[in-house]
């Protein structure tokens, strides 16, 4: 339980349980719908929770990639490197463009995941008093019946069984109306319930579809680029990344062989 | 004809001639004087020169013991007579080394095995001190050896020559010595080169895996031994190609040095500066005994044809020869007579291979004093505190004066502007790297929080679904993969092809950076003595500051040779680095992206429109929104006044600039042209095409301005609120909301019955073909007619309808009236694209004149 209002639970309650006053059946329906319902708020909370993880994630990617490549940019060796600098001059242009890319995307993501999913979880505090109401009838019913049973234990005079009539029928009614709030309840929290798949489908599917946009733009922009995506197919076989993995090694074993890097010679008078 | 080194045939000026103790003698004239270079080669010729004497047949009869008595060797304890100080005659006072007959050395060979099993060691330089024992073996002498000079290549000192001193005897003999030395030089070569073969063949080094099975590290032990071996072969070629067939006066040897002299530079200098890590691992590999057999199977096999006794011993040997160039090449030019013509190029050689030899020898002492450096790598804490004296802190306290009076230009510190560019390229490029790097490990974190939320998010998708329609089932499962095989792929290649091989240059620029430092350090020190000799006007160099010189000399020669080499190597590979980054990068996308793609063409999908899906989620959000509104009656009123208000805000221009989604809406004013027309009627069924009978202005994001006369396909007969006086129509480009006033019926032009059943036009809904072409492009456009006004006054918005404009401001004014039918407010358009409401009386009427 968080300080949030906003993150709170709405349904903390359980609806009471109303032994006579209501159908046990029907009681242990609602109870049952309750669980699932108590469920479907803390998914609901958990999407918004992801979905926003996802949105202000793929931002800080951007933001991440961007700082490497303006690194990048500043070194020596990109600007004296033919090869390097245009090859990080199209990453910036990736970059760069999928700055938009990922402003759009989470855009997308807030209006048709984020905002309606918040939405959503505000009608959990009109169904907690939705129960509520539903609660407060029944503690209505149990006050008459209690008072009821005050009279009936009070001396059996004419007026005091006038009264018992008259709250009898109080009770009746107030039991009546407490079934048929419950009834409706019961009814309107299962439609309800029903609803979610429909609710959420138009968000789901904006959501693949934002994303699917968001990754299939960005290897747009990655195959676009003329001299990476050149030289990166030629070398997609593992045997030519195994080519690539031991030129790389020899590289190594070269600048090891170095007298100022402190080859084995050195190493083994400090062992 | 074999003769003992240690003992010299000399003749004093007097004319008595006899046997001496050779390290009692001094060449006058030796350019090049190790104590290093002498030792080996003389013990390597005293080695030779005892297995010789061993098989020499039976001598010739003794000499006259007259001819040694008057340098028998004194008592140890006396002091060493003095050498001769003959100045004149010093040619022919030391005798050059004897070399055995290429007879003799086929013989040595046969039996070899058998002789030189007990092998001497090259006897230590204090050997030296006290003279051979008597009595030295019996040695012949060859007082008139008339034989030619290439057949008879054993030394020879002619006793007469000096006595007769006549110059053409002295030419004679010079040119046989000449000979002599040539034929020592090319056979001492042969068998050099044959006894590196020998071992490189023995130890199978061509393929050292099975050395390197047993933990020996073939490659560091025996250095690049296969150079040193070309090298011998071609300098060997030379020089037989130099003699063959010509004259003595021909027979030009210096070129072949010169011409080898680079080369022999470089691998020699290579194989030296290897020998002391060699010479260190095999002082490892003496505890193991699994090694050490391996060696003594290797040197018995050898030893059957080379003289060697240990592995030492058989590493040493390129050391050793490359020591023995300069010596030999003096040999052979003082040999030379003065008109021959190799003469001046011999000197040229003689001054070649010394500065080879010492290169090498500087090569080592820098090496060492490297090694020094980086060793002391990452002390303890104690070893500091032991290492924490008075002249450490006052070497330090120096260090940083020096420092800070350079800094402030106050002092004479020299620039060194080649090194200091190298040691910036280095720096930065470490720098760059280790950004790279870290870089690098933020996105692939980023990335890794990206697809874990995707995948939590499915999974409490899937949790709000229930049981409920296995909807989602699939865009779990591409989750799952993503985040585990693909996120895994994309995690190993990183790691693989770029953190690794960055992480080592980072971890093997330690040791440069360390040098760097000792190097300023050591200049600083330098600097610190120099103005300290200054002040005290010391005209002698002092020892510290020679040293102080040396050092840093060394370690700056070491930097500037090899950090550049360190530059250009990792810079290559960080190149190679950051490709497989971004190629790894977009590998990860691609892969994902292809999920993706698959998720989209389920059937679920199918209606999704790529162009607007925020306005395609809108409608079917509002319709299920509506459901719930009618269905349920404790869904709050904000249900839906929040989603307008949603709406609303997206109507704010900045917003519909910068998002090409929102921006699919865009008001154009324009009339139809007539093929949108036809494909508009081709396309719907003539009772959904109607008539625009009067013009229609966007107000909202989602309305469509249509142009009285165009044509329009119903798809809806109502708007997301559920309010049937607007519909949801297509211009055959755009699709929007437009009022339902300004539409009729295209085919009979009748009035519409508004009896359209809400269940039909949910059907409709339905077959609605999003995915329509919008991307017909029209080129029959024709020129737009635009109002324009140009604002009186500035005007500050008031709220996210309104827009704001500047006096002067030129307006495309596109409604004159607002939603409700106000005409104080219009709806104008400015130069930026942004739209919103603007007072009209603000504005003014524009007239081109």
């Amino acid at each position: 339980m968080t300080w949030n209002p906003l993150r709170r639970s709405s349904l903390t309650h359980k609806p009471d349980p109303a032994p006579g006053i209501i159908d046990r059946l029907k009681d242990r329906e609602l109870e049952d719908l309750y669980v699932k319902l108590q469920k479907l708020e803390e998914a609901n909370k958990r999407i918004i929770k992801d979905i926003k993880k996802f949105s202000e994630g793929i931002q800080s990617l951007s933001k991440a990639e961007n700082k490497l490549i303006n690194d990048l940019s500043s070194s020596a060796s990109c600007n004296k490197n033919e090869k390097f600098r245009s090859v990080v001059e199209e990453y910036i242009t990736v970059t760069t463009e999928m700055n938009k890319t990922v402003q759009d995307t989470s855009k997308v993501c807030q209006k048709t995941v984020i905002d309606p999913m918040k939405k959503y979880n505000s009608e959990f505090s009109n169904i907690s008093s939705y129960i509520h109401k539903r609660d407060s009838s029944i503690v209505d019913v149990k006050k008459l019946e209690a008072k009821l049973r005050k009279l009936q234990d009070k001396e059996k005079s004419t007026t005091n069984m006038a009264k018992q009539q008259l709250l009898k029928k109080t009770l009746e009614q107030a039991i009546n109306e407490a079934q048929v709030t419950h009834n409706k309840l019961l009814e309107d929290l299962s439609v309800f319930h029903e609803l979610r798949g429909q609710y959420l489908t138009p968000s789901l599917h904006s959501l693949i579809q934002s994303q699917a946009d968001y990754y299939g733009k960005t290897v747009q922009l990655f195959t676009h680029l003329s001299n990476m995506s050149t030289e990166n197919t030629a070398i997609n076989t593992p045997q030519r990344l195994s080519e690539k993995k031991a030129e790389i090694d020899s590289k190594l074993n070269a600048i090891r062989a170095l007298a100022i890097v402190g080859g084995p010679g050195g190493q083994t008078a400090a062992s | 004809m074999a003769g003992d080194v240690q003992w010299w045939q000399v003749k004093k000026e007097d004319g008595t001639e006899g046997l001496c103790p050779s390290n009692f003698l001094e060449p006058l004239n030796m350019e090049v004087h190790r104590p290093r270079q002498s030792t080996s080669s003389m013990a390597e010729l005293e080695a030779k020169n005892l297995s010789e004497l061993a098989l020499s047949k039976p001598p010739v009869p003794l000499k006259p013991t007259t001819s040694r008595i008057s340098w028998r060797p004194s008592p140890p304890s006396s002091p060493p007579p003095s050498p001769p100080k003959d100045e004149e005659d010093e040619d022919k006072q030391e005798s050059p080394p004897r070399f055995a007959t290429s007879a003799v050395v086929e013989a040595t060979r046969e039996r070899e095995n058998i002789v030189r099993l007990p092998h001497r060691a090259p006897p230590p330089v204090q050997h030296y001190r006290t003279p051979p024992p008597p009595p030295v073996p019996q040695r012949e002498e060859h007082p008139d050896q008339s034989e030619p000079a290439a057949t008879a290549s054993h030394s020879q000192v002619d006793g007469h020559a000096g006595a007769t001193e006549n110059e053409e005897d002295a030419r004679k003999k010079n040119e046989e010595q000449r000979q002599n030395v040539i034929t020592e030089l090319v056979l001492t070569e042969k068998d050099f080169g044959r006894d590196l073969k020998i071992t490189y063949e023995t130890f199978n080094l061509h393929d050292p895996k099975h050395l390197e099975a047993r933990g020996i590290d073939a490659n560091l032990l025996f250095g690049n031994i296969l150079e040193v071996i070309k090298v011998s072969e071609s300098l060997l070629d030379k020089l037989i190609l130099a003699m063959k067939g010509k004259s003595e006066d021909e027979q030009l040897i210096a070129p072949c040095f010169l011409e080898m002299a680079e080369e022999i530079r470089v691998v020699y200098t290579n194989y030296c500066t290897n020998n002391d890590n060699s010479l260190a691992l095999l002082m490892k590999y003496a505890d193991s005994e699994d090694i050490q057999k391996v060696f003594r199977k290797g040197i018995e096999t050898l030893q059957m044809q080379v003289s060697c006794f240990d592995m030492s011993s058989i590493i040493i040997k390129p050391v050793q020869r490359i020591m023995k160039y300069p010596l030999i090449l003096n040999e052979l030019y003082k040999s030379t007579h003065e008109e021959h013509r190799d003469k001046a190029g011999l000197l040229e050689a003689v001054k070649i291979m010394s500065e080879v030899a010492s290169y090498i020898n500087e090569a080592k002492r820098r090496q060492d004093i490297v090694s020094r450096y980086l060793g002391d790598g990452s002390p303890s804490f104690s070893s500091r505190m032991a290492r924490f004296s008075f002249h450490s802190v006052a070497k330090k306290s120096s260090r940083l004066g020096a420092k800070l009076s350079s800094s402030l230009g106050m002092s004479n510190t020299v620039r060194d502007e080649l090194f200091e560019e190298c040691a910036r390229t280095f720096f930065s490029l470490d720098k760059h790297i280790k950004n790279f790097c870290r870089g690098v490990e933020i996105v692939l974190y980023q990335t890794k929080e990206v697809s874990l939320a995707q995948f939590h998010s499915s999974e409490a998708i899937s949790d709000f679904f229930d049981d409920q329609t296995a909807n989602n089932f699939e865009f779990r499962q591409a989750q799952k993969y993503i985040s585990s095989e693909l996120l895994t792929q994309f995690t190993t290649s990183l790691q693989k092809y770029v953190l690794e091989p960055l992480n080592a240059i980072i971890d093997l620029a330690i040791g440069p950076t360390k040098l760097i430092e000792k190097r300023n350090d050591k200049l600083a020190d330098y600097h610190a003595l120099l103005s300290k000799a200054e002040k005290l006007r010391d005209a002698r160099m002092p020892e510290d500051l020679n040293l102080a010189k040396n050092t840093y000399e060394a370690l700056n020669t070491q930097l500037l040779e090899e950090l550049p080499a360190f530059s250009v190597l990792a810079e290559e590979i960080f190149v190679d680095c950051v490709m497989s980054y971004i190629r790894s990068r977009k590998i990860f996308s691609a892969k994902v992206a292809k999920k993706y793609l698959y998720l989209m063409e389920l059937p679920v999908m199918a209606g999704f429109a790529r162009e607007d899906p925020v306005g395609l989620f809108r409608v079917k959000h509002n319709l299920i929104c509506d459901e719930m509104n009618n269905k349920l009656c404790f869904v709050s009123r904000t249900f839906k006044t929040d989603n307008f208000g949603t709406m609303r805000s997206t109507s704010n221009p900045g917003s519909t600039k910068t998002s090409p989604y929102l921006s699919v809406e865009r008001t154009e004013d324009r009339t139809q042209s007539p093929s949108r027309k036809s494909f508009l009627l081709s396309k719907y069924p003539l009772n959904k095409v109607f008539k625009v009978t009067q013009s229609w202005t966007k107000s909202e994001v989602l309305d469509l301005s249509v142009q009285e006369g165009d044509i329009v396909a119903v798809i809806k007969q109502q708007d997301p609120m559920g309010s049937t006086e607007r519909w949801y129509v297509d211009d055959g480009e755009n699709k929007g909301f437009v009022a339902q006033k300004c539409l009729q019926q295209y085919l009979n032009s009748s009035p519409l019955s508004s009896g359209y059943g809400d269940a039909e036009s949910d059907r409709i809904y339905e077959e609605v073909d999003y995915a329509s072409t919008d991307k017909e492009e029209d080129i029959y456009e024709e020129v737009p007619e635009y109002d324009f006004y140009y604002a009186e006054f500035n005007f500050d918005p008031t709220d996210e309808s309104t827009l704001k404009m500047q006096k002067g401001q030129v307006l495309k004014v596109l409604a004159k009236n607002d939603r409700q039918g106000n005409n104080e407010w219009w709806y104008v358009e400015n130069r930026d694209g942004e739209h919103g409401y603007v007072p009209s009386n603000y504005l003014k009427k524009y007239t081109t004149q």
